[in-house]
């Protein structure tokens, strides 16, 4: 029986260092290699001493396949080829190609101390990391290895972001990265096949909640804004540079003509503008919409959103800034939420999903007092959650799990009790096993498939052409018998008497006889008035299978054939032969003939045999 | 399967090709042989000097017949007939054959399915799917437009109306008239269509599916397409089509061999081994298909496209050092994104400062963006750009550094726009047959003067006869073909070294110009063949074996000398039943319903067969060695006996007899022989 391994190294149990480790086939994928926001130590990376306690990877993992350019998904790559060492193929999609490095350069450099040059890793190691991607487009498939191939699919939540369905053998297995149901302002909607995965591994980020629709939020969240700026405030608006940051830019430039409002927006993170570009190098990543209308307007052209400059902090009056990173764990976001919570005019809205232990994530469990650097602030702006996350809700997971028709569904990238309520709902509702393994912890899932084997057409052929004349049921129980030839771990299934040809083997024929001696005959017996006999006592069972009789010549009767032979020999004799496989058969005719012969013998003065016109005529 | 040829001209490729009972259109694109008949129409606000020629005169008119004196649709220039009215089409669909009845349609590239918006307007039944890839729709749907907005400025400038040739007792005394000198157009005038409409457009690309190089796609359950790069042009492909394959996704099976159970065909279009701007083509999954059908071949074999290109800049240079204007007739797509940069590299090179180059076009903008946007279908060097977030063209810089200046407006009129080109400049506009599209006002412009010159990089017309119209004219005239398509040097060796396929299909032109491999076989074709593509021998079909106890397989000392390697054997007793062009195995496991029926192989082992039947309880054989002249032990013929007659058993080397007449005895002496001795299969 085959089977999958799971293994999370992170993102089991928990949002943030996405890594899952699978075996399938005596393939192991890495899926993801993520960092977690919410630690500034070792257990920032996933422990890649469970794969090899020392020494490079590349031995231990076949490929490694990265869903989206977000730090909790591809983090600790550069980390992982360059300081821990791998060579191996590592797959990403175009944009995620191109956008990936940005972050990574982003995060390295907020996170390298400034006097020492310690960091995770150097900017050669994130450029050569990135040497090593191979990258793939929507729908293609990539052949890995021989019967090893995987395939992206259309995952909306940002840019580029995807679906992996992976086929080793017969195995195969979906990983959703993170997804979105449901289209927004730039991006398109999840998509997967009807592809009846074994396993598919998915995201549960809200899969216990249910959200509200877009237009609402956005009309909440345009409201709060306006508020907010009406009475000279400011509006601070943690986001990650590419993503979230996107989504709301075209909003607020759709909103700010229609409003006509006079307050500066800017944009305040450590990537430069040419973030915006990336969209429209890959347009058809992006909505329908926006895809249809981009050779005429480029709509991440933003005309009102400028770039932030640190100055502009001072600045008195109201504005709007988006600021990165979207956690408020370093950087601008954190520098001007310092800046900024003191005043109660002041406005923060936290527009996506915070990991434990960052500063967003304590704001929106209550946390008001905060010490920076030994001077404790207190936050006295408003503080908003609005969840523009891109990530699908409890409907959106069950509508995908639908769509793929798993076997299984293993739960990744959630919290625990969120992944008790979806597993629950899963299980339940759609009747698939579910399960949410913790990091560190394998968990093993059979997969019953059949072994692939090359049928001889032939064998089809003649199952066919026995079968040809009967009906449906009896088909069905028609057995095949097929000769398995198992060479280089290829399976052949051929016919028996073409595997003897191929093998060089002689058939040795198996002839069963019974002879009656015809000494007390007065005149011999006639075939012909044999075949009445054999016919009443051979096919008047309606239920049976009908045997064929036919007669060959005056001396020589077939049945089925040849499976069986009546012949009456020179001297007289009855001699009745058949092959290996029919011994029922040849018993019974054998039997019938005896006792004809008995009566025939006892009854000979009586009987005359001139009656043979009388039985049906066989030819 | 068979394929149904629906055009004469290998260039122009369109089929339907027929897979179990399923049909598929291979590319449809749009005649424009017919257009060199036609008068040059220039835009709206342009001088057309055109409508002054002479009308054409019926000879046959008098007052009796009924004809009119002279044909407005028809003019004589240069002693030669001209068509006077917006450009029509005709397609290449045949009344033999129910268009609604197609499934898919695929399509290799933007040029080729130009003529496809004609086909759902004809049949309104028709809903089949077309599959593309992402370039080649968005550059056709550009083209498309192009070519509806050209149209519609004809029609401003003219009005005509169609009786000379709807009127058979009118086009018969055309006809007539011109005896042998007719127009080629006038085989199939009635069956000319105006230019279709937006709406057709739409209609037809809301049957698009996009798909990507490589991807796999389930036509039916038995059918698997992909597109393969071809290099031709951004997202240009050839057709992959597996078929019998078994991509059924829940029996999740990939060909255990590597011989594969399906056979293959390849739609092969425009393809080229030349480095040029899109993803290259690749011809690796080609290699021993089964049918190769092959199309859009280099148009002059003796063109190299390279040593032309550097025919060209000279050219160029020549006429921007003497202080003229190029004018180079051209496509609004594909080729012009290469020249723009490799010229201003030549600039770059040989100091030639300031120049300007033109695009114009109704779709200039559209296409440069579109093009900017197609990071996944351009070579690895300009991914790489892409990675980096520059555009994988360099329009952009061009633009901005006034290099390349766009102008969209379809519409140039004589007083503004035209004199405002800033000097010295190289002009890309359309339409290549020089019948219709801003390029007409500006050759009537810029013919005057000996310093100008006008390049054709494009080989589909007679350069002289789109020029005809024009005479006389003083700029210098260059025709300078650049097409990158494999010519028949560069197929010869990828067929008969690479491909090497075991069905070439093609058209007779190319007959003559393939060299012939004994190992090939070539199927030729003309319009309208309806050809039966010889079928190829499945050497396996897909299976799937469900077994849920062991298999005990035999190791088999191979007997025959080919093969060394080990080898097993075992039998399977099964149900056969076939689910989605998969065969499921499903063993029987139950030994007692299992159908005895095997086969027996070797020969008997006497001494072991005798010691199975004492064992048995049969006593006292009789023994008797027959055929004494053999020598060989295991080759002798053995009589055994028992208990008088009641039971005889002969054993040569291929065969035992066993005689008796009590079935319990037999069945003893059936199970001694069987128990570890011959072979069962
Ligand atoms: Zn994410």
């Amino acid at each position: 029986m085959s089977e999958i391994r799971i293994l999370p190294l992170g993102a089991g149990q928990d949002v943030g260092r996405s890594c899952i480790l699978i075996t399938m086939g005596g393939k192991n994928i890495m899926l993801d290699c993520g960092l977690h926001m919410g630690f500034h130590d070792d257990r920032r990376f996933p422990d890649f001493s469970i794969i090899c306690k020392d020494g490079p990877l590349t031995p231990y993992i076949h490929c490694v396949i990265i869903s989206h350019f977000h730090l909790d998904h591809c983090g600790a790559l550069p980390y992982m080829t360059e300081v821990v060492g791998y060579n191996g193929p590592l797959y990403m999609t175009y944009p995620t190609k191109a956008i990936c490095p940005l972050l990574l350069e982003d995060f390295r450099k907020v996170t390298t101390d400034k006097t020492t040059q310690q960091g995770p890793y150097t900017t050669e190691d994130i450029k050569n990391c990135m040497k090593k991607v191979i990258p793939v487009s929507l729908g293609q498939t990539v052949k890995v290895d021989t019967d090893f191939e995987i395939k992206a699919y259309y995952a909306g939540h940002v840019l580029g972001a995807a679906m992996f369905h992976i086929r080793v053998g017969q195995q195969t297995l979906v990983y959703t990265g993170d997804f979105n149901t449901t289209a927004d302002r730039h991006l398109g909607s999840a998509h997967i096949d009807r592809c009846r995965p074994d396993v598919l591994i998915t995201e549960s980020t809200y899969g216990s909640t249910v959200r509200d629709s877009r237009r609402a939020r956005e009309r909440d969240f345009m409201a709060k804004v306006v508020d907010c700026v009406r009475t000279g405030g400011k509006v601070l608006v943690p986001v990650f540079a590419v993503g979230r940051a996107q989504e709301l830019c075209i909003l607020l430039e759709t909103y700010l003509e229609r409003m006509n409002l006079n307050v500066p927006i800017y944009f305040a993170s450590g990537l430069s503008e040419k973030v915006n570009t990336y969209y429209s190098l890959f347009v058809s990543w992006t909505n329908e919409k926006i895809q249809s209308t981009f050779h005429q307007k480029n709509i991440f052209d933003f005309k009102h959103i400028k770039p932030w400059d640190r100055s502009y902090v001072e600045q008195p009056g109201a504005m709007i800034v988006f600021a990165s990173p979207g956690m408020l764990h370093a950087g601008y976001s954190l520098h001007l939420f310092k800046k900024w919570a003191p005043d109660e005019k002041n406005m923060i809205i936290i527009p996506g999903y915070c990991v434990a232990n960052t500063v967003g994530s304590k704001l929106l469990l209550g946390q008001r007092r905060f010490l920076f650097d030994g001077k404790e602030i207190e936050a006295k702006m408003q503080v908003h959650y609005m969840s523009f996350s891109a990530h699908a809700d409890a409907k959106g997971i069950t509508q995908l799990i639908r769509q793929c028709q798993p076997s299984n569904v293993v739960l990744v990238h959630g919290e625990d009790l969120v992944m008790d309520f979806l597993r629950g709902r899963v299980q339940d509702e759609l009747k698939i096993p579910c399960f949410k393994p913790a990091n560190g912890e394998t968990i093993i899932i059979q997969t019953p498939h059949g072994v692939p084997v090359d049928i001889e057409p032939g064998l089809v052929q003649q199952l066919k052409e026995e079968t040809a004349d009967v009906n449906r049921s009896e088909k069905r129980t028609k057995q095949m018998r097929g000769t398995l030839i198992i060479k280089d771990g290829r399976l052949r299934l051929v016919r028996p008497s073409t595997a003897m040809n191929e093998l060089g083997l002689v058939h040795h024929a198996v002839q069963f006889h019974s002879r009656f001696s015809s000494t007390t005959n007065i005149r011999p017996i006639q075939l012909i008035s044999l075949i009445e006999l054999l016919e009443r006592k051979l096919n008047s069972n309606d239920n049976e299978i009908k045997h064929r009789i036919i007669l060959i010549s005056d001396n020589l009767l077939h049945i089925d054939n040849q499976q069986l032979r009546v012949s009456i020999e020179s001297n007289g004799d009855i001699d009745i032969a058949w092959t290996l496989n029919n011994e029922l058969l040849g018993q019974q005719v054998s039997s019938y003939i005896k006792s004809f012969i008995d009566q025939y013998t006892s009854t000979a003065n009586v009987i005359t045999i001139s009656d043979s016109a009388a039985s049906p005529d066989p030819m | 399967m068979r394929l149904y040829c629906l055009s004469d001209d290998p260039n122009l490729p369109c089929f339907i090709l027929t897979i179990n009972g399923r049909s598929i259109l291979l590319d449809f694109p749009l005649p424009i042989d017919h257009l060199l008949d036609y008068l040059p129409i220039p835009s709206p606000g342009c001088l057309n000097r055109f409508s002054s020629l002479p009308k054409y005169k019926l000879l046959s008119y008098n007052k009796e017949n009924n004809l009119p004196q002279q044909i407005n649709e028809l003019r004589l220039l240069h002693n030669q007939l001209y068509i006077y009215s917006p450009i029509e089409f005709y397609t290449l669909d045949s009344n033999q054959y129910d268009f609604s009845l197609i499934d898919i349609i695929l399509i290799s590239n933007y040029e080729t399915f130009l003529g496809l918006p004609y086909l759902f307007k004809k049949y309104k039944n028709l809903h089949a799917q077309i599959y593309l890839t992402e370039p080649t729709y968005r550059f056709g749907q550009q083209l498309m437009y192009e070519m509806v907005a050209y149209v519609e400025q004809q029609s401003k400038m003219i009005q005509t109306n169609n009786e000379w040739k709807y009127d058979s007792n009118i086009f018969d005394a055309i006809e007539e008239q011109q005896k042998d000198k007719k127009l080629k157009l006038f085989s199939y005038a009635q069956k000319l269509m105006p230019c279709y409409s937006m709406e057709y457009v739409d209609k037809c690309l809301s049957h698009v599916t996009i798909v990507h190089f490589n991807e796999q796609i389930d036509l039916y359950s038995s059918i698997r397409a992909s597109a393969i790069s071809s290099g031709y042009c951004l997202g240009s492909c050839n057709w992959q089509l597996d078929i019998n394959v078994n991509h059924n996704q829940t029996s999740k099976i990939e060909t255990s061999s590597s011989q594969s159970n399906h056979s293959s065909l390849i739609y092969m279009s425009s393809s080229t081994t030349l480095d040029t701007y899109s993803t290259k083509f690749n011809y690796d999954s080609f290699i021993n298909c089964d049918y190769l059908l092959l199309s859009n071949l280099c148009l002059s074999s003796a063109i190299d496209a390279s040593i032309n290109a550097n025919e060209l800049t000279i050219k160029i240079g020549n006429i921007l050092n003497d202080h003229g204007s190029v004018l180079i007739p051209c496509s609004s797509t594909g080729l012009v994104y290469h020249m723009f940069e490799f010229l201003t590299n030549y600039f770059e090179q040989t100091n030639l400062l300031n120049i300007h180059m033109y695009f114009i076009s109704p779709i200039s903008n559209a296409n440069l963006s579109i093009s900017n946007a197609m990071s996944e279908w351009v070579t690895e060097q300009r991914q790489i750009a892409s990675f980096s977030g520059t555009p994988p063209f360099k329009h952009n810089e061009l633009i901005k550094s006034k290099c390349l200046i766009t102008i969209s407006s379809d519409r140039l009129d004589d007083t503004e726009t035209l004199i405002n080109f800033e000097q010295p400049s190289i002009i890309f506009t359309g339409h290549t047959s020089l019948r219709f599209g801003p390029i007409v006002q500006l050759i009537e412009k810029m013919k005057t003067s000996s310093s100008n010159g006008i390049i054709f990089i494009d080989n589909q017309y007679s350069y002289i006869d789109a020029l005809k119209p024009y005479q006389p004219i003083n700029m210098k005239c260059f025709y300078i073909p650049i097409d990158t398509r494999l010519n028949f040097s560069q197929i010869n060796i990828l067929l008969n070294d690479k491909i090497r396929p075991k069905n070439l299909i093609l058209h007779e032109n190319y007959f003559n110009d393939i060299i012939k491999n004994d190992k090939i076989n070539i199927l030729s074709y003309r319009k309208y063949d309806n050809i039966k593509l010889p079928s190829i021998n499945r050497y396996f079909i897909n299976g799937q074996l469900n077994i849920k106890s062991d298999i005990k397989p035999k190791l088999i000392s191979s007997s025959s000398s080919s093969s060394s390697s080990n080898l097993a054997i075992a039998s399977i007793h099964g149900h056969l039943d076939m689910c989605d062009y998969v065969y499921d195995i499903n063993e029987i496991d139950n030994e007692n319903i299992k159908q005895n029926n095997f086969i027996t192989y070797g020969k008997i082992d006497i001494d072991k067969f005798l010691i199975n039947l004492s064992k048995s309880g049969l006593f006292g054989l009789e023994i008797k060695y027959l055929n004494e002249y053999d020598n060989e032990q295991s080759n002798r013929s053995v009589e055994i006996k028992y208990n008088q007659d009641a039971a005889k058993i002969i054993v040569h080397s291929k065969q035992t007899d066993i005689q008796c007449n009590d079935p319990l005895l037999m069945n003893k002496i059936r199970d001694a022989l069987l128990m570890d001795n011959i072979g069962t299969l």
